[in-house]
């Protein structure tokens, strides 16, 4: 009862109102990192489509895998269109770092770095460098496919902060999650229903603001779709 | 000339002894008139300058009722003044003889009972004034609070009170010839601090107790406790203001002891132990106030009663003596309701309680439209019903206690059906038995204790349920027997364990695989402990030796030899000890690795007490421990049943005996207590830290406060006032910041990336308490309101180091503001 009573307390933190801090993207983001296919066999290539948030632009997106106790990494891979592909080597992990001009740059890293990049990070700074992972399992049987966006709204011309409604069909999709350099989301995720539909509450931002909006769908096993739009000009 | 003469004649002047010139006639005692025999009595009597009777006391007594008789009427006497050789007044004690005889005795005229309002407390040698005019006559009550006169002259006489601190409204008596008129007198107690006649207050805190010296025990009385600032009247909390106490996080109700974790410390009922002292959040202790006579806390370099724990001990004695008479109370605060009853039968008597806690009850409903996530107020209750028996050599008690406490937050799921999201309980039924018998009426002392019944701490999150559930039985069986003879050996020796089934589940799908075990527990321990008591100095070697073994066949001992010393120099007490201590795993961590041996501490400390004349008195204690072998790993959310989790990068690998510390420290205590103030200042200087793994750095533990300082006083005022403020200063927990993050796909969620470990302190806490007591006494019972301020100047201490959910800033917990609890309690 003496932890639960730390946990309590904790709980006790009042609500916010507004769009939920967590779906405003204000500096580089990794959001989604879609693999093709969606749980490689050990040794398998696969492709890695990464999301990145980059509000002020020219970011870099390197990824590379690290096997087990990262005893060994595969060569960090770096192309500016972000997608990747890597040989697996399930199971592992799977880095992908952004990094914005002048403040790090994935090909770079050497191999101790790669094997502990959250070492490095703590040497690095908040701003600027953004270092997500994900972790790459050994298939049961036939993976799945990723999800796929079979119906998506045109973003609308919104009154500047009311909620406006997104209605999306993901079949196959368990949870939606949104993000918005440009106004934001009232909750940072959304239950997709068994039919594959799902409705965002999307905040739109305030007159002149420009950005980008995007609804990320993940189903059970870690498959990914992506659907973003361009908010304002 | 003749002046000078006449001055010379004053100065050659004869002492004069003083000469009765009114009196009434001695009251035969009623009690005697069966007999109808004739007594003397001689008295001493201190006359006064003015001639009244200051006090009449028994030089030679006539029998017990004639002597209250003689008294009574003697302090209604009035004499002529003695002189000296000047021909001044004087004061003089003299001798006087007062004869009884039924044949001349004149009827009593006036009786009575005198009982104290609001506690009907009889009220024994009790001194009451009559007065009619010029006349005052003294009516003194005997045993039974009873008083007679004979011998008032018929007419209206005013009754008053004449003993300090004591207000009645005075009351008319009409006295008849031929008529016995009877009163019922309820003067009201007003100012207490005049009343007691020793001039001592209470005391709070006693210091080394003589018989079986602890280098630092601590006592706390109940009566004195129940008025102190910022505890809302509970005596176990205001253990958190003494040296040596840390103060825990978000104010919850642990104890963290000379620099160790709370789960390493223990809480005994008269020696045996119980999971918990605290309801929830640490509102309040799960026994009734009333029902405990005192603590004893025990910080360190305890005796070998108490053994498997590192850290400090808390004993609650239970208050056991038969009460002089039958009493209840019931309050009622902003947060809870208590009730309490107290019934004698000759030689046994019986308490009953209750407390449940209530806002759930005006929140709950407020809460659930909120929102769709609601946060259920935590609720408990307690219970206890505790008979006590005289036997022919010493007492019996059994005491039964039970205590529930429940949280949760609660959501709905798609189809709006409610689902709990947090659930926590913790909830123990307890029955204790105790023995306590002179061995035949000799030198010999036997305490027996049994303690049995069932515990369950349940966690549900995420759709799954942990949970812990020990059925303990726990022994002791001790004899003592006090320092005598020429070596003044005296002698402790006893056998105490704890045996039962020990079960738990954890099943909680996002803390990862379930574990589970259902297993035999049984923990025995020896202990020897001779005294020698040489006069000024005291020596106390002892051993102690535990065992454990479990149903997995996990076995393993341990042993503690221990030595206590003190040395008495008139008003100054040096004193010093040392000694092991040792502390086996949990069983979940013996169940996963079996190879762990017990934690050990080996801790010195010395000291010094010093009375400061009678109200005054001081305490310092210095102290080292030093930690081996303790368990280290799996800082997983399971964890959760020993402690809070910690806040910063967690040991999720294998446990194993591989963590060490040291804990260094000093104590001081200032005390003053007089008849009507009870003040202290304590201060705690202490580092306490901490290698996990070998090749580690050392690093700060993470409870360690530096400077602790508390600074109390509690005062009764006129009227039935009594003011309390308390100040709290604590240097700020230890925690590991967080310098960048990185992102989690698969949950997205951030995960933190930790810098130096320990390497950041939270702001320094500090704190004023306040608090108000007034008492309204009725004829048959008082009525207590009061006010008690937490936080008075509504100071945002930061409790608890939290971050904005991407890690990017600091989001600390701050101290709840500062909230007036407002209670009420009758009692009779």
């Amino acid at each position: 009862m003496r932890g639960a009573a730390l946990l309590g307390a904790l709980v006790l933190v009042g609500c916010t109102e507004g769009p939920n801090p967590d779906t405003v993207i204000d500096g580089l983001t990794v959001l989604a990192a879609a693999l093709e296919p969606t749980q490689p066999t050990p040794g398998q290539p696969f492709e890695v489509t990464a999301t990145v948030g980059d509000p002020d632009g020219g970011a870099v997106v390197g990824a590379w895998t690290c096997a087990g106790d990262c005893a060994t990494t595969s060569s960090p891979v770096d192309v500016d269109t972000a997608a990747l592909t890597l040989t697996s080597e399930a199971p592992g992990t799977l880095w992908v770092l952004a990094c914005s001009p002048g403040v790090c740059d994935p090909s770079t890293l050497d191999e101790q770095t790669r094997r502990d990049p959250v070492s490095w990070m703590a040497t690095m700074p908040l701003d600027g460098v953004f270092l997500a992972s994900r972790a790459l399992v050994a298939p049961e049987g036939e993976p799945p496919p990723n999800p796929v966006v079979l119906e998506a709204p045109e973003l609308p011309a919104a009154e500047p902060g009311a909620p406006t409604e997104l209605s999306f069909v993901v079949p196959g999709a368990a949870t939606a999650y949104g993000f918005a350099s440009a106004g934001g989301f009232e909750r940072a995720s959304y239950d997709v229903a068994s039919d594959g539909s799902v409705t965002l509450s999307w905040i739109p931002p305030e007159d002149g603001e420009h950005g980008r909006v995007w609804v990320v769908f993940r189903d059970e096993l870690g498959g990914t779709a992506v659907w973003a739009a361009p908010v304002g000009g | 000339m003749l002046i000078l003469l006449a001055i010379a004649a004053a100065l050659a002047a004869e002492p004069s002894p003083p000469a009765l010139v009114d009196q009434i006639p001695p009251t035969y005692p009623a009690s005697e008139l069966a007999s109808g025999r004739s007594s003397a009595v001689l008295l001493e009597l201190d006359v006064r300058a003015d001639g009244t009777v200051a006090d009449a006391r028994i030089a030679e007594s006539g029998g017990e009722a004639f002597d209250a008789a003689a008294i009574q009427a003697a302090l209604s006497f009035r004499f002529t003044p003695a002189t000296d050789e000047r021909g001044q007044a004087v004061p003089v004690t003299i001798l006087y003889r007062t004869v009884f005889e039924p044949d001349l005795a004149p009827p009593v005229v006036l009786q009575g009972r005198v009982r104290a309002a609001g506690t009907r407390e009889v009220l024994s040698g009790y001194r009451l004034l009559l007065e009619r005019g010029e006349r005052t006559v003294v009516a003194l009550t005997d045993g039974e609070g009873s008083f007679e006169l004979a011998g008032l002259e018929p007419g209206t006489w005013t009754l008053s009170v004449a003993e300090a601190g004591w207000r009645l409204d005075p009351v008319t008596v009409t006295v008849v010839e031929g008529q016995r008129v009877d009163v019922d007198v309820r003067p009201v107690l007003s100012a207490p601090w005049e009343a007691r006649e020793d001039g001592v207050s209470e005391e709070i805190v006693v210091e080394g107790r003589a018989a079986a010296p602890e280098v630092t025990e601590r006592l706390l009385s109940q009566e004195e406790a129940r008025y102190l600032p910022g505890t809302n009247g509970d005596i176990v909390r205001v253990v958190q203001n003494l040296p040596g106490v840390a103060r825990p996080p978000l104010n919850i109700g642990q104890l963290i002891i000379r620099g160790t974790a709370p789960e390493d410390s223990a809480y005994y009922l008269d020696g045996a132990r119980i999971p918990s002292v605290f309801h929830f959040a640490g509102f309040s202790t799960v026994l009734a106030g009333d029902s405990i006579a005192e603590i004893a806390f025990l910080p360190g370099n305890y005796g070998v009663r108490y053994g498997r724990t590192l850290g400090g001990v808390v004993d609650l004695r239970v208050d056991d003596a038969l009460p002089e008479r039958n009493r209840g109370y019931v309050s009622v605060d902003l947060f809870q309701s208590a009730a309490f009853v107290e019934q004698r039968w000759d030689d046994v008597s019986l308490q009953v309680s209750g407390r449940r806690s209530y806002a759930d009850v005006f929140l709950n409903p407020v809460l659930a439209g909120v929102s769709d996530s609601t946060i259920r107020v935590p609720r408990y209750f307690d219970l206890q019903a505790h008979m006590t028996s005289r036997t022919a050599h010493g007492r019996f008690d059994a005491l039964l206690l039970a205590s529930d406490d429940r949280f949760s937050v609660v959501g709905q799921d798609a189809d709006e059906v409610e689902q709990t999201t947090i659930g926590l309980s913790d909830t123990f039924q307890k029955l204790r038995l105790r023995s306590v018998e002179q061995l035949g009426g000799g030198p010999w002392r036997n305490e027996a204790s049994l303690i049995a019944g069932p515990e369950r701490r349940n966690f549900e999150f995420d759709g799954g349920v942990a949970y812990e559930e020990p059925f303990t039985v726990g022994l002791r069986e001790e004899l003592l027997r006090s320092p005598s003879g020429r070596w003044g050996l005296g002698w402790r020796l006893g056998v105490d364990a704890e045996l039962g089934r020990y079960r738990y589940d954890y099943a909680i799908p996002l803390y990862g695989a379930p574990e589970r075990a259902d297993t035999f527990r049984l923990a025995p321990a020896a202990y020897l402990e001779p005294t020698i008591d040489l006069g000024a100095v005291q020596v106390v070697p002892g051993v102690r030796v535990d065992g454990l073994l479990l149903g997995t066949g996990y076995g393993a001992t341990a042993i503690d030899p221990r030595l206590a010393t003190r040395l008495e120099l008139g008003a100054t007490a040096l004193k010093a000890s040392a000694g092991g201590y040792s502390q086996f795993g949990t069983v979940r961590q013996l169940v996963e690795q079996p190879d762990l041996g017990p934690a050990r501490s080996w801790q010195v400390s010395a000291g010094v007490e010093q009375r400061i004349g009678p109200d005054l008195s001081a305490e310092l204690v210095g102290y080292h421990a030093w930690l081996d072998d303790l368990v280290s790993g799996r800082e997983d959310a399971f964890r959760f049943f020993s402690g809070p989790p910690p806040i910063g990068p967690l040991d999720t690998d294998p446990y194993a005996n591989d963590g060490t510390g040291r804990v260094a420290g000093l104590e001081a205590l200032v005390r003053y207590a007089d008849e009507r103030t009870a003040a202290w200042v304590s201060a705690t200087f202490s580092r306490s830290t901490r290698v996990d793994r070998p090749g580690e750095e050392r690093a700060l533990f993470e409870y360690d406060q530096p400077v602790v300082l508390t600074a109390l006083a509690s005062r009764e005022l006129p009227r039935r006032w009594r003011i309390g403020i308390r100040a709290r200063y604590g240097s700020g927990n230890p925690y590991t910041p967080v310098v960048n993050r990185t992102y989690d796909l698969d949950q997205q969620a951030y995960r933190p990336v930790y810098g130096e470990l320990d390497g950041a302190r939270l702001p320094a806490f500090w704190s004023l308490d306040t608090r108000v007591d007034k008492d309204w006494v009725f004829r048959s019972w008082t009525l207590t309101a009061y006010v008690d301020v937490q936080n008075t100047t509504n100071n945002a201490n930061v409790e608890v180091m939290s971050w904005n959910t991407d890690y990017s800033e600091e989001d600390p917990v701050t101290s709840i503001p500062a909230v007036p609890v407002f209670g009420l309690r009758g009692e009779w």
